[in-house]
């Protein structure tokens, strides 16, 4: 019996310029990963999170401005100063933010471990520091558009209802690049330990839960230090799940004692602002030392 | 002439086992076979010469750099990786383009489209990978590898799930690669497989060559 022979494999090597900086293989996997994350190329299930997170984050902000639309200038200069103050309004989105936190960030990370694909991310020129980064810029982008854009909406929003738009602008000027600075420090903050808690398992789901359970735990604790115990709001250090919020809100600024009374929120003491920068740094300390710790060459 | 692919003297150990013990071989263009039964070494083998384990002691060199240290040497390397090692929801197209990118590749797309019809996988290239057979899988992982031009070329049992057509193709591949200059290293347990593809044979028993 006769052996075929293969004359032509087919094989033409690319010629073309191959580069040697991995900004642009970074660059190219955060963007495919926070696609994913969002739902892109994959069933409409997957995109109700995101989507829905995002509406939520906006709602209070479409809610005040579509009253200040509906009720006319008139109406609306009886109501307070700000509806929602720039500072509380974290309250209101705080869930959102968490549950993208939550439920999104682990998209980002869990699959590339469970898919067996670490491997193929870290034979490349790309290194484990760069892979990390690529993942937190994959979480955080997206995030950011959630804790910047409502704002950012409701000031423009604010300004174009406002009888004297100028005038308006001339009064809030100082906390338009606050809201800039406190949206990237929620994302960014959220997003390490979103990303550290993923980074401990290849299932998404046991990501969500062990994140929910981990805010759920401090809370409890720093509830039960600051309630029962009475040991003041400094106790809060302890809970995680508001610290980056409450930081946030100490840079915009408290909002003005009458709309507080007035409006639909109370103020509730935080944590001294000295540590809540401590308690904020310490979080991006242990996150990045436990993302370095998981992401060694030797243990990929 | 500096080997593209070296080993010297590496070892490798787990607690008390010795995955890897004292190994050295140094690789040329053409195609090598790591032949060894399952639990031999050959994985971890596969996993130091990518730069994906640190020896313990020893030195593994990919055109005289460090894997683990130099970018510039693990972009020499194409890695097929056992098992489903696959992104899932991508199709085989966006896959393949995907690691181009990842590779530094200018024409991700073209260099993709060439790289699938090496295995012959043009006319599926828009299919979900998910839905493939795991033939397809492996010709896919073998297109990806290939994509960047590699000059290392590194498979971990690359011929499993393949048909004897597809079997044919890719051993053909292999030894043409020989010929470009790419110095290959492919691992199996089978020996009749290695004899057939491999130029050179390296045995690995319970981590050590003999």
């Amino acid at each position: 019996m006769s052996q075929a022979k293969i004359h032509d494999v087919r094989y033409r090597p690319y010629e073309g310029e191959i580069k040697g900086s991995t900004r642009r293989a970074v660059a190219s996997m955060a963007r495919w990963s926070a696609l994913r994350a969002l739902g892109a190329r994959r069933p409409w299930t997957a995109k109700i999170v995101p989507v829905g997170l995002a509406l939520v984050a906006f709602g209070p902000a479409i809610t005040v401005l579509g009253i200040k639309a509906l009720l006319g200038s008139d109406l609306s200069d009886r109501l307070p100063g700000d509806i929602i103050p720039f500072a509380t309004y974290y309250q209101l989105v705080a869930f959102a933010i968490l549950a993208y936190a939550a439920i999104v960030i682990p998209e980002t990370l869990c699959p590339d471990r469970r898919s067996r694909v670490l491997d193929l991310y870290l034979s490349t020129a790309m290194s484990p520091r760069e892979y990390v980064l690529g993942k937190v810029l994959a979480s955080a982008v997206p995030l950011l558009a959630v804790t910047t854009l409502p704002l950012l909406f409701l000031y423009v929003g604010n300004v174009f209802f406002s009888d004297t738009p100028l005038g308006y602008i001339e009064t809030h000027l100082r906390e338009l690049p606050t809201l800039f600075i406190g949206g990237i420090l929620i994302a960014f903050v959220y997003t390490l330990m979103g990303l550290t808690i993923a980074s401990l398992t290849s299932r998404r789901a046991f990501a969500t839960v062990g994140f929910v359970l981990f805010l759920l735990v401090t809370g409890l604790i720093g509830g039960l230090l600051r309630g029962p115990l009475d040991l003041g709001p400094n106790a809060d250090l302890v809970n995680m799940q508001f610290q980056p919020v409450w930081l946030a809100q100490k840079i915009i600024g408290e909002a003005p004692a009458d709309a507080i009374q007035n409006g639909p929120l109370q103020r509730m003491e935080t944590p001294d602002t000295a540590l809540l920068i401590i308690s904020n740094a310490l979080i991006v300390l242990v996150c990045v030392g436990v993302l370095a710790l998981r992401y060694r060459r030797s243990d990929a | 002439m500096t080997p593209l692919l070296e080993f010297d003297r590496v070892s490798k150990w787990f607690r008390d086992t010795v995955a890897v013990g004292d190994m050295s071989f140094a690789l040329t263009p053409g195609v090598t076979g790591l032949l060894g039964h399952n639990g031999a070494g050959k994985s971890t083998a596969i996993r130091l010469a990518t730069g994906l384990a640190r020896p313990d002691e020893g030195t593994v060199r990919i055109n005289g750099l460090d894997p683990r240290r130099s970018g510039v040497a693990r972009a020499a390397i194409g890695l097929v990786p056992d098992g489903d090692g696959l992104w899932p929801g991508l199709t085989a197209r966006g896959l393949v383009e995907a690691c181009a990118r990842l590779r530094g590749v200018s024409d991700a797309r073209g260099a993709a489209a060439a790289a699938l019809a090496t295995v012959d996988l043009t006319d599926v290239a828009e299919r979900d990978v998910k839905g493939f057979s795991q033939g397809m899988r492996q010709r896919v992982k073998i297109a990806q590898a290939l994509v960047h031009r590699p000059q290392v070329l590194i498979l971990d049992e690359p011929l499993n799930g393949l048909d004897p057509q597809q079997r044919e193709t890719v051993i053909a591949l292999l030894h043409h690669l020989g010929t470009e200059g790419v110095a290959t290293l492919f691992s199996s347990h089978v020996l009749g497989e290695v004899e057939r593809v491999a130029d050179n044979v390296l045995v690995l028993v319970n981590g050590r060559l003999v």
